[in-house]
């Protein structure tokens, strides 16, 4: 690689790292799998960066749509051993509602137990703020599914905060739980 | 801030619970730690491309010799599903194969089409001794031979491709543990599960094991892909079934990148082989287009042929392996019998992850039996109209818990 191509790739790590590695850590539910993710990805952004016209358009999309894929291949290697449950497993004790970094725990919890494409979309509508048309093409599912994705998956993160969530759980004909 | 904040419009809702999960994620705290962050980050990067550079001159002067003979040490017995399973390894002394050591017809499993059944005991055996057969010889006749079969667990006449239903059969080790896996899966992706087997202790992410039938539902673009492309359910319709013609748009799926760097464990090459495996053993896919997808995992470079494969089923087949992946395929008839993930000593899954699944080594299935059927025990038939219908329950396919908290 060319040494302006390498510095440009430093930059753009250095200056969007930490966000990606956020967006990672979301969309897998923990840590060290944010930053395996995070990494494993950056290495194959690096192999196509030479192709990529960076001063046209940033790299983020082409970053984006690696994480959501290199997520979707891992997952294939253990989707035959995901196994049913009868609830949600406990979520973190939530404490002090009144402290951010509390509520941000408890939603993190929630988010980890949701099903896998359910939690892509809220990432990538909500943290991404990518519309929703956008969301579909990059999950390969409809713009309707991701509409349906995003409103249970909401729903599934009320139910879990508790009653202390800030609003009904249940509304008529609208039974809260977990689903894929 | 509290959840009094939180305006009742669900757009507004999403945003500020994601982005408040997403600020306060513990990532490092203060400039400094960021800064480290970014450079390590930096460092790894270039680590790992260098080492790709590497790898890809080592191939070829035998990289896939050493692996072969690394993973030929083991002959792992899975017990009864009562009893945890530990792995055995014993040394394979399993002749050197061909794919014309497989004239005689096997016996095969015997399961009712349409019956849930309970494996006690599967005893396997991969020989992984490298043979010089080219790889498109043995998928070329498993090509030639899947044509017409429509699987031994088909129901008498059934119309492969047509039937409602693909019935599998499996069992497969996982923390340790055994577990027998009984499932219909219909076109759309969902389908129905009946899991027997302990609940391991060892990792949340293996079988519950309480031998009721429960749904899966998960969306056809959910799991299935070829490559790293997720396909929804038409759009695998709409791919030609002639081989010449699918072939490029499968490379295409990853960026024409199918020939780079195949031995890394988790190659395009490697994650293409797999999905194939996964799209074959898992959908009632149309005969033509299960022999076109065979003869173009034929053309997957870096796929090797090693020794053969037994089971205490009665069955054998020829070993393939490529990257993380070693399977085993009847030629006599082109079924799958059996898969292994991460099995190469010194070779974690997922790039050393420490996630729970990726220590676990992956785990190996073995596919007793497929087929296609017509019809669905009452109990199945339940479970899949509650997931097809879209209605929730308490009992539903969820992803294990995560192994550590943030």
């Amino acid at each position: 690689m060319r040494t302006e191509d390498e510095e440009a790739f430093d930059t753009f790590v250095r200056a969007r790292g930490e966000y990606f590695l956020r967006v990672s850590v979301l969309l897998t539910g923990s840590l060290p799998e944010g930053e395996d993710l995070l990494q494993t990805s950056l290495v194959r952004l690096y192999r196509a960066w030479q192709r990529l016209d960076v001063s046209s358009a940033a790299p983020d999309a082409y970053l984006r749509r690696v994480l959501v894929n290199t997520r979707r291949s891992w997952w294939q290697v253990r989707w035959r051993r995901e196994s049913p449950v009868d609830s949600i497993p406990d979520v973190a004790d939530f404490g002090d509602f009144t402290d951010r970094h509390a509520v941000g725990a408890a939603v993190r919890s929630a988010l980890a137990v949701l099903p896998r494409q359910q939690r892509a979309v809220l990432v990538l509508r909500y943290v991404e703020d990518l519309p929703e048309a956008q969301v579909a093409s990059l999950l390969g599912v409809s713009a309707g599914t991701v509409k349906t994705h995003a409103h249970r998956g909401l729903r599934a993160l009320r139910k879990s905060l508790g009653d202390l969530a800030p609003f009904p759980v249940n509304g008529a004909g609208d039974p809260a739980g977990v689903e894929r | 801030m509290s959840f009094s904040d939180f305006n009742p419009n669900e757009d507004t809702e999403g945003h500020q619970l994601l982005l408040t999960a997403f600020a306060t994620a513990p990532v490092g705290e203060g400039v400094a730690d960021r800064t480290a962050f970014n450079e390590d980050l930096l460092r790894s990067v270039r680590r790992q491309d260098r080492k790709r550079r590497r790898g890809r001159t080592t191939i070829v002067v035998g990289t896939t010799m050493v692996v072969a003979a690394a993973v030929a040490a083991g002959v792992v017995v899975l017990p009864s599903s009562s009893t945890p399973s530990k792995t055995a390894p014993q040394a394979a002394a399993v002749p050197k194969a061909t794919v014309k050591a497989e004239p005689k017809p096997t016996p095969k499993a015997s399961v009712t089409p349409g019956t849930p059944v309970t494996v006690g005991s599967v005893s396997y055996s991969f020989d992984t001794k490298t043979s010089d057969t080219p790889a498109a010889v043995v998928l070329d006749a498993a090509a030639t031979a899947i044509g017409s079969n429509a699987g031994a667990g088909s129901e008498p006449n059934v119309v492969w491709g047509s039937a409602p239903y693909y019935r599998m059969v499996s069992v497969s080790t996982c923390g340790g543990e055994t577990y027998t896996n009984n499932t219909w899966t219909t076109r759309n992706g969902n389908g129905v599960g009946l899991g027997t087997g302990p609940k391991s202790a060892n990792d949340p992410g293996c079988g519950a094991g309480d031998g009721a039938p429960f749904p899966i539902v998960t969306g056809f673009a959910d799991f299935y892909g070829l490559g790293n492309q997720p396909l929804t359910e038409a759009q695998v319709d709409e791919l030609p079934t002639d081989p010449d013609k699918l072939w490029p748009i499968l490379e295409g799926f990853d960026g024409g990148s199918l020939a780079s760097d195949p031995a890394n464990p988790h190659s395009n090459a490697s994650t293409m082989f797999q999905s194939i495996w996964n799209l074959i053993t898992s959908e009632p896919l149309s005969p033509a287009f299960r022999q076109a997808l065979l003869e173009d995992a034929a053309k997957i470079p870096g796929v090797t042929v090693e020794g053969q494969y037994t089971d205490s089923l009665g069955r054998t087949g020829t070993v393939l392996h490529i990257g993380m992946w070693t399977m085993a395929i009847d030629t006599s008839d082109g079924q799958v019998l059996a898969m292994t993930s991460g099995a190469i000593p010194g070779v974690p899954i997922c790039n050393g992850s420490k996630a729970s699944f990726c220590q676990s080594g992956g785990g190996t299935t073995v596919y007793v039996s497929a087929g296609a059927v017509t019809s669905l025990p009452k109990a199945e038939a339940a479970a899949l109209a509650q997931a097809n219908s879209g209605a929730e329950t308490s009992k539903v396919w969820v992803a294990p818990a995560p192994t550590r908290s943030l």
